[in-house]
């Protein structure tokens, strides 16, 4: 059988399933594949959204049209807000999902889009033709042709999962590997490498003494990741707990070292420095006699509960010990064993900026494929990869994003630029321009972005648009409005502050614990939207860290807006580096901004490069 | 190609070629036909002219690419000292189709063939252009990394704290925030290191670009005799008419290791009729007001005291204080009411012999533990400056209470500053030091 379509998704995890969202919404007929139906959008691991930098990578899906803020806004059993004693640019929010219920929910948009076909099969082969990825043929048989491919596989490609001293082919706990995709990678030139992951055991809910654990509450104060969700506060939310590792934990995790898969040199791929599994925790930081356990609930009517910080691929037995070591777990019955699993991911500077293989047009990869980790790394690729394969298909150019103007951009960059040798997740730190890169602004970033590319409808648009212009408008009255005598005074008083008469209300909102909503209600005027509120504060308050930032992004455009030719031959430029040679040869920067971040090139080659500029302009320059 | 040694008459003078045709005219300026050439291997030979005609018995040796300075091929002919020789080498190396090297091009092309590093490549320009023996020392500490090793100090400092802050804000739930106290003794030690760092610069500016010397005093009290004395030769005119020495005179001068340069000003006198004299005292006082030393010359054998006038602009800096025409006898007022002399006496129409010790003793004074001067580029003293201006706002974001991502922002640009000087970046060092610092994780 044949299937012809614009775009073809092949996985349908987080990555996959924004992928053919964006591209379905961008008016292409899109094929998406999964190895199995019943697991779309799964959480295979924790099953919480956001924190620190992917809440801001969930906002700017958003952003963009993407599913996953709506989604988890309707699904989740617990939400807060972290850092809440520090400023806008890193608050972030954090929900827990009702595992089951987010996948449902997502898995619903998907199949009810008129522009998606969804299928189970699973892709073995790609279609290679003269130098063009131009479909595939999957394990049905069905061949597949497309006017652009998306890979977003997750962990599947040569998936191996490790348990003690067994190991067996598999996706994921319960789903099939994809061998034969990788082979038909390698064949057509890419350069794969090998990465671990893993994830803890699940506890039955009735099994858990709770009341021996310290209890976390969610928000009071309505909270959502989407600007299209009602900021409502959910009618029900669950508690988590918070307990600890005891010196029993470590003990039975010390003497059973021998039997770890990782230790016993069964595991080659490297793990995830930021999510290390039990055993390694104990090892790396072995003077530290006790660790956090944080305990969740993984639904409303799931039986499960996940138990974050003891990952592992220790024995089952073992597994047992280190649980029954717990406080508040003595009694806890093992539903689900944790585990690691080891799969292939294409080396990312085999990319462009673009999500676009270099060597393979057409062909488009996102998620964890990529080296990334975590469900927000991937769904935001898959927006942008969904989005550049579109206009692939239909013969536009394909599009890219600064790291000044998105964590995505960020995250790209840095895969794209530096590559990774362990599972890459995204932090604030990352962000250069983090003061610049909020939650809050998310949309004033994107959506007219979007809006031009066409992977953000016109409701969305036009409730941005409305927001923007309510803004600028109180923004502009609060600058324009001075205190007369009798209301500074009257100020003086309520803010117990001094206030002078011929102050503006934009230099009162400046200070510090002065509220707009306050100053709004000693105006006796009403109350504007909370999103609105709180867009105008921010820009009052923190303006001069934001105009610094903004000269920094200015300074490094010097660098991002000197192009280097494409068909600059390194090779025969003899005073780089043999290191740099290879590289820029390899990876092909376009700027000279993104050629000095690929690791290996010194800034004496990026000084030797300017030479060399200078040299060629001079030389063209009559 | 370039003489590598320095002018004059030293011992052996160093012709040096290099790139791709540098072993090609190498054979043919050694007058003797070799089957073999190893690389970095003396021989031994005749240096011949174009036409055959020997100039010279010497070594040469040729360096393989990329085994050389350069980082090309590299020929080098050793030659029996003499300036004059040398030139005819070169010329030699002119007819032969080779060309003069631009000032600084060897150390150029070894940067761009990877040999040197950045600071490494401005060290060696300084090494280059330094005169005096200090400044080489300072230079050639500078190529051995002690500069390096001081800013990346600070700069593991401040990246530690760095660290500590993003740690908090990424992994708040895991992460206790910072005390401010503790904030502030940090920021209290990365300040004053980067300032000590300016400091020892600054001296060892001074150090490299010589010390400005300036002799000032009135009108025949011997000014010019003195330059000609330190210089040991005639360079100013002396004559007994006063208001000889109309406009500034500068000579360069090692003392003590340092280069000074020495100047001879118009002497200073009240009632001067003369329009170019006046001229040249108004200059005398602007070079008195910029020197880094002063040496007053007066006449000790004159009627009358100084011009009081001029004490006090003497006295407000590093100077010394010369009593002249010791052998025509020292007036009255040379002495003060104990009968100690007020400066040193001396005939400098005799030399200056005497004045060295006091000289040499004044410079060290000046410049300082020797151990403590850096010689700074032009770069590394504005980025170092750039570090400063970062924890100088860092400071008043520390005050004003501000949270962990504002210090950050600060911390982040001295960091990098500091990294700079050495062509480092930030990114993933601070994700490095996270996890290898805190245990986090979910
Ligand atoms: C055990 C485990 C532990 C994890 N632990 C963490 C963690 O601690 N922290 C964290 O941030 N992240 C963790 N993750 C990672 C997180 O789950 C992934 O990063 C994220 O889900 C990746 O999304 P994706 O869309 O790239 O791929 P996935 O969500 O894995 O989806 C892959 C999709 O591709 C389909 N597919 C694969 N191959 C083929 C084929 N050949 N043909 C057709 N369809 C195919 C699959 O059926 C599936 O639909 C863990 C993952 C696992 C499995
Ligand atoms: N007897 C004696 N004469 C000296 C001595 N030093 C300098 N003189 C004489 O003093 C006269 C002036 O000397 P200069 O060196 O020209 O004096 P100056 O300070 O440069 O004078 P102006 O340039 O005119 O300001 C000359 O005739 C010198 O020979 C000394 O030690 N003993
Ligand atoms: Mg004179």
């Amino acid at each position: 059988m044949e299937i012809k379509t614009d775009v073809l998704v092949v996985g349908a995890g987080h990555a996959g399933c924004e992928a053919a969202l964006a591209a379905a919404r961008m008016g292409c007929k899109v094929t998406i594949l999964t190895a199995s139906l019943q697991q779309v959008a799964r959480m295979p691991c924790n099953p919480s959204i956001g924190g620190p930098a992917k809440a801001h990578l969930v906002k700017e899906v958003d952003a963009l049209g993407g599913i996953m803020g709506q989604a988890i806004d309707e699904t989740h059993i617990h939400i807060r807000m972290l850092n809440t004693s520090k400023g806008p640019a890193v608050q972030a929010l954090r929900a827990q999902a009702d595992r089951p219920r987010y996948s449902e929910r997502v898995k619903l948009e998907v199949v009810s889009h008129p522009n998606i076909q969804i299928h189970q099969d699973l892709i073995q082969e790609l279609h290679r033709h003269q130098g063009e990825i131009v479909g595939a043929t999957g394990a049905t048989g069905t061949v597949y042709r497309s006017g652009a491919t998306v890979l977003t596989t997750g962990t599947f490609l040569g998936g191996l999962i490790h348990m003690g001293e067994t190991s067996f082919a598999a996706g994921r706990s319960g789903e099939p590997p994809a061998l034969a995709l990788s082979d038909s990678l390698r064949a057509c030139g890419l350069e794969l490498g090998r990465l671990k992951t893993g994830t803890t055991p699940r506890l039955h809910r009735d099994s858990i003494d709770w009341k021996a654990m310290e209890e976390q509450t969610p928000t009071e104060t309505p909270l959502v990741f989407s600007e299209r969700s009602p900021l409502t506060l959910p009618e029900r939310q669950l508690s988590c707990y918070l307990t600890r590792t005891t010196l029993a934990t470590k003990q039975a995790i010390l003497a059973n070292l021998h039997r770890s898969p990782m230790y016993i040199g069964l595991i080659e791929g490297t793990g995830p420095r930021y999510c290390p599994s039990i055993e390694d925790k104990m090892v790396r930081f072995g003077d530290k006699d006790t660790h956090q356990i944080f305990v969740e609930p993984e639904g409303f009517d799931v039986p499960e509960v996940y138990l974050q910080g003891v990952s592992t691929s220790l024995p089952l037995d073992v597994q047992w010990d280190i649980v029954h070591s717990i406080p508040g777990l003595e009694k806890a019955t093992i539903l689900r064993p944790g585990y690691a699993v080891e799969y292939d991911f294409v080396h990312p500077t085999q990319l462009q900026h673009s999500l676009e293989v270099t060597r393979l047009r057409r062909l488009f990869l996102a998620g964890q494929i990529n080296g990334t980790s975590g469900y927000e790394e991937a769904a935001a690729q898959g927006i942008f990869a969904g989005i550049n394969a579109a206009r692939r298909a239909s013969g536009a150019e394909t599009v890219e994003l600064g790291r000044e103007q998105a964590y995505l951009g960020v995250l790209i960059d840095d895969l794209v630029s530096r590559g990774t040798s362990e599972p890459y997740r995204m932090h604030t730190s990352r962000a250069e321009y983090r003061l610049l890169l909020r939650q809050d602004n998310a949309d004033e970033r994107l959506t007219e972005l979007g809006y031009q590319w066409g992977c953000v409808g016109s409701s969305q648009y036009r409730a941005f648009c409305d927001k923007q212009e309510v803004s600028q408008r109180e923004y502009e009255r609060l600058q324009n409005t001075r205190l007369k005598p009798a209301d500074a005074e009257r100020a003086t008083e309520l803010f117990k502050t001094p206030v002078k008469p011929g102050c503006s209300l934009y230099e009162l909102l400046k200070r510090p614990h002065i509220e707009l909503s306050q100053i709004r209600r000693f105006e006796a005027l009403e109350e504007l939207p909370q999103r609105i509120l709180e867009r105008v504060e921010i820009r009052v308050k923190y303006d001069g860290y934001m105009k610094r930032q903004d000269d920094e992004v200015a300074r490094a455009r010097r660098m991002e807006d000197r192009e280097l030719p494409s068909n600059l031959d390194y090779s025969a430029l003899r005073t780089l580096s043999s290191e740099a040679r290879e590289k820029l040869g390899k990876q092909r920067p376009r700027t000279l901004g993104q050629a000095a971040r690929i690791p290996g090139v010194s800034p004496s080659d990026i000084a030797t490069l300017l030479v060399h500029l200078k040299q060629a302009r001079l030389c063209n320059t009559p | 190609m370039a003489v590598a040694t320095p002018p004059g008459e030293g011992g052996v003078a160093i012709v040096r070629l290099s790139g791709p045709l540098a072993p090609m005219l190498l054979k043919r300026l050694h007058g003797r036909v070799r089957p073999k050439w190893e690389s970095h291997k003396l021989y031994y030979g005749p240096i011949v002219q174009a036409d055959g005609q020997v100039l010279d018995q010497g070594l040469v040796t040729w360096m393989k690419a990329p085994h050389s300075y350069t980082g090309e091929e590299v020929a080098e002919l050793h030659l029996h000292g003499g300036q004059a020789l040398a030139q005819l080498v070169v010329q030699t190396c002119l007819i032969h189709g080779a060309r003069l090297a631009e000032p600084g091009e060897f150390t150029l092309r070894a940067f761009l063939n990877g040999k040197l590093d950045l600071t490494q490549a401005e060290a060696v320009q300084q090494l280059i252009q330094s005169r005096s023996q200090i400044a080489a020392q300072l230079a050639s500490r500078n190529l051995t990394g002690y500069f390096s090793s001081q800013v990346e100090g600070v700069r593991q400092d401040l990246l530690h704290w760095l660290s500590l802050l993003e740690a908090e804000i990424d992994f708040g739930d895991e992460v206790p925030g910072l005390p401010l106290d503790q904030s502030l003794q940090r920021w209290g030690r990365a300040y004053e290191a980067v300032d000590r760092l300016l400091q020892q610069g600054q001296s060892g500016k001074i150090l490299a670009d010589g010390l400005r010397t300036v002799i000032v005093g009135a009108p025949n009290a011997g000014k010019s005799t003195l330059m000609n004395a330190l210089l040991g030769r005639p360079r100013a005119l002396v004559t007994e008419i006063a208001g000889t020495t109309r406009d500034t005179l500068e000579e360069p001068l090692v003392v003590a290791g340092v280069s000074l340069l020495l100047v001879d000003t118009a002497g200073v006198r009240r009632d001067s009729q003369d329009l170019v004299e006046q001229m040249g005292i108004q200059r005398s006082r602007q070079e008195a007001e910029q020197a880094d030393l002063l040496i007053w010359v007066v006449d000790g054998h004159a009627t009358e005291p100084p011009d009081p006038d001029f004490y006090q602009m003497v006295f407000e800096r590093p100077h010394l204080l010369l009593l002249n025409k010791k052998d025509l006898g020292l007036a009255p007022w040379t002495a003060d009411d104990q009968g100690r002399l007020i400066g040193l006496p001396i005939s400098l129409a005799q030399g200056a012999d005497e004045l060295w010790p006091a000289l040499e003793q004044l410079v060290r004074e000046l410049v300082g533990e020797q151990s403590d001067v850096m010689r700074l580029t032009h770069r590394q003293w504005e980025t170092l400056l750039r570090a400063r201006d970062s924890l100088q706002s860092l400071g008043e974001t520390l005050e004003a209470g501000l949270s962990a991502e504002f210090l950050a922002l600060d911390l982040r640009a001295a960091v990098q500053a500091l990294g700079q000087i050495q062509g480092l970046d930030v990114g993933e060092e601070i994700l490095d030091r996270i996890f290898s610092t805190f245990c986090l994780g979910k």
